[in-house]
């Protein structure tokens, strides 16, 4: 994994993912945030973060060793403004027809939230999480309200996949394959977003491909979401997280549409 | 009587059976070790099985599994100093009319405990409003008798078990998502549709609003002073402090900012002329 060491106290305007050594003071710029880190003594540093969308971070951190290592990752989108659930849900702009037993495969651009870590033998702790674009950080029910679940929440143009903002966006690979007989309308995709890894190199992120796949179980019409590890990616390297990776058996059976 | 402690120096007469000084030890000792026994078996299980089972069902299992080996401890010490209970049964029967009228409410309460435990109306953790009772907090611990609640100033009510059970009681932590409302009023002369497009903006700000379901924001009433629109949002179901105290207030900023009247009552006072009397002159 590479490392950059920063002693200057100007700011870095090429911020890329990574780790960095803290000498004596930091800066990072991402869009929207700033970080500042200072060092206080052998044990301790300053941590600064100043939004434009939010109230400025302020935290004193005390490390077991003297070389402070800072981490900064992409983050699976679920930690900001709270982490709250492992499920995300997509809502497409436009509604997708598939035509029975066809696959549509499209990469689309997919909100991530940065992750701050400060790394100490080979142990990460997460100093602080943010997404740098707030405006659009959101929640959202999948089902009814007496028992339905609750998920992050996107808004994603089929149409128009330009718009994909460093640190704001990584890239997924999603796959709708229709099994049934029949076209079916597709509006919306859930899926447990913590079965997914993320990767990153300089200033990108991408994440393990999503595979829905449309088929009729006991007469209903489900879609059941499976992550696909990405492979081929040589030279990127996979983020520090938080949360556990997990394999959760969800199928969407409240509707797609 | 009941107990004839002490008629002769080295036995003891129990429920009419004489026990030597020797046999009651060994009473005694077999229930220290029926309790320590309680005591082991009942952390073994908090501490390796418990996490793995739900909040409330942990906590019941924790005291059947102590109270029982306290129970079965009991018994096998009357067994084995051979103590006839059925004197205990006779006079346990009138003791027990005597004891049941003087302990009605304790035991309607322990009953009461025992099918909230079956029940579950609630569980450990959540939200919960007893209306009759005017109580609204976090349920703390069921036990046999009474229930716990954590009140919002950090107080802890303790509610006798046959008033929750009785009680209709409102489970807020039910689903994921609970549901804010709130009444906006705005001045007759202001266009509805604008003032609705401004509050939806407005309420879309906050990020613990859904985006699914929608907020949603109607005519409620054609009122004296004002056009009464409500505001329905749905919130994941803990976040209530992070919405609820600033909803109104960042919707009438909003308002206020778009230049859109929200009136308060006026009444218009006329004053009538006294009346002159005739012939008078200014």
């Amino acid at each position: 994994m590479s490392t950059s060491n920063f002693q200057s106290s100007t700011a870095n305007e090429h911020t890329d993912f990574g780790k960095y050594i803290l000498r004596d003071k930091l800066s990072l710029n991402l869009p929207n945030n700033e970080i500042i880190c200072t060092r206080l003594n052998d044990t301790s540093f300053s941590y600064k973060r100043d939004s434009q969308e939010t109230d400025p971070v302020k935290k004193v951190i005390h490390s077991q060793t003297a070389d402070f290592e800072i981490g900064l990752m992409p983050l699976l989108p679920i930690h900001v403004p709270s982490y709250k659930t492992d499920f995300f849900f997509m809502r497409f702009t436009e509604q997708m027809y598939i035509s029975q037993h066809s696959v549509a495969e499209m990469l689309i651009s997919f909100p991530i939230d940065i992750g701050v870590f400060l790394v100490e033998n080979d142990k990460a702790g997460l100093l602080d999480s943010f997404s740098c674009d707030m405006t659009n950080s959101r929640f959202a029910l999948y089902g009814p309200p007496d028992n339905g679940k609750l998920c992050k929440y996107v808004q994603i143009p089929i149409e128009d996949q330009s718009v994909q903002q460093p640190f704001v966006h990584t890239q997924i690979k999603l796959r709708i394959a229709n099994e049934l007989d029949e076209g079916v309308m597709v509006g919306k995709i859930v899926f447990p977003v913590t079965d997914h890894k993320l990767y990153y190199k300089h200033s990108s992120a991408v994440m393990d491909g999503l595979t829905a796949t449309i088929k009729s179980r006991i007469g209903v019409t489900v879609v059941d979401t499976v992550q696909n590890p990405i492979s081929g990616i040589e030279g990127w390297m996979q983020a520090l997280r938080d949360v556990q990776v997990t394999d959760y058996k969800f199928s969407m059976e409240k509707g797609f549409d | 009587m009941v107990f004839d402690i002490f008629s002769d120096s080295t036995t003891v007469n129990i429920l009419g059976s004489e026990l030597s000084l020797g046999s009651i030890i060994i009473g005694i000792i077999i229930m220290i070790v029926g309790v320590t026994i309680a005591r082991v078996v009942s952390t073994v299980f908090k501490k390796y099985f418990a996490a793995n089972l739900p909040d409330n069902t942990a906590k019941s299992l924790h005291k059947l599994i102590y109270y029982g080996i306290i129970i079965i401890s009991l018994l096998a010490v009357t067994t084995s100093q051979g103590i006839d209970l059925s004197g205990l049964m006779v006079a346990g029967g009138i003791f027990g009319i005597v004891i049941g009228f003087a302990t009605q409410s304790v035991v309607s309460n322990a009953i009461s405990g025992i099918f909230l435990m079956f029940d579950r109306p609630a569980k450990t953790g959540d939200l919960i409003e007893i209306k009759s009772s005017n109580i609204y907090g976090r349920l703390m611990d069921v036990t046999v008798f009474s229930t716990r609640i954590r009140m919002f100033d950090g107080s802890i009510m303790r509610v006798p078990n046959e008033k929750v059970f009785t009680s209709e009681i409102r489970n807020v932590s039910g689903s994921e998502v609970r549901r804010i409302e709130g009444i906006v009023g705005i001045a007759y002369k202001e266009d509805v549709d604008q003032a609705i497009e401004i509050i939806k903006k407005s309420v879309a700000k906050n990020p613990y609003i859904l985006r699914e379901p929608a907020p949603n924001v109607w005519t409620e009433q054609l009122a004296d002073s004002s056009v009464n629109l409500k505001v329905l949002t749905w919130i994941p179901r803990d976040e209530w402090d992070h919405v609820g105290p600033v909803l109104l207030k960042n919707i009438k900023k909003d308002i206020d900012d778009a230049g859109i009247e929200i009136p308060f009552p006026q009444r218009t006072i006329w004053y009538g002329e006294p009346k002159k009397p005739k012939g008078e002159t200014p």
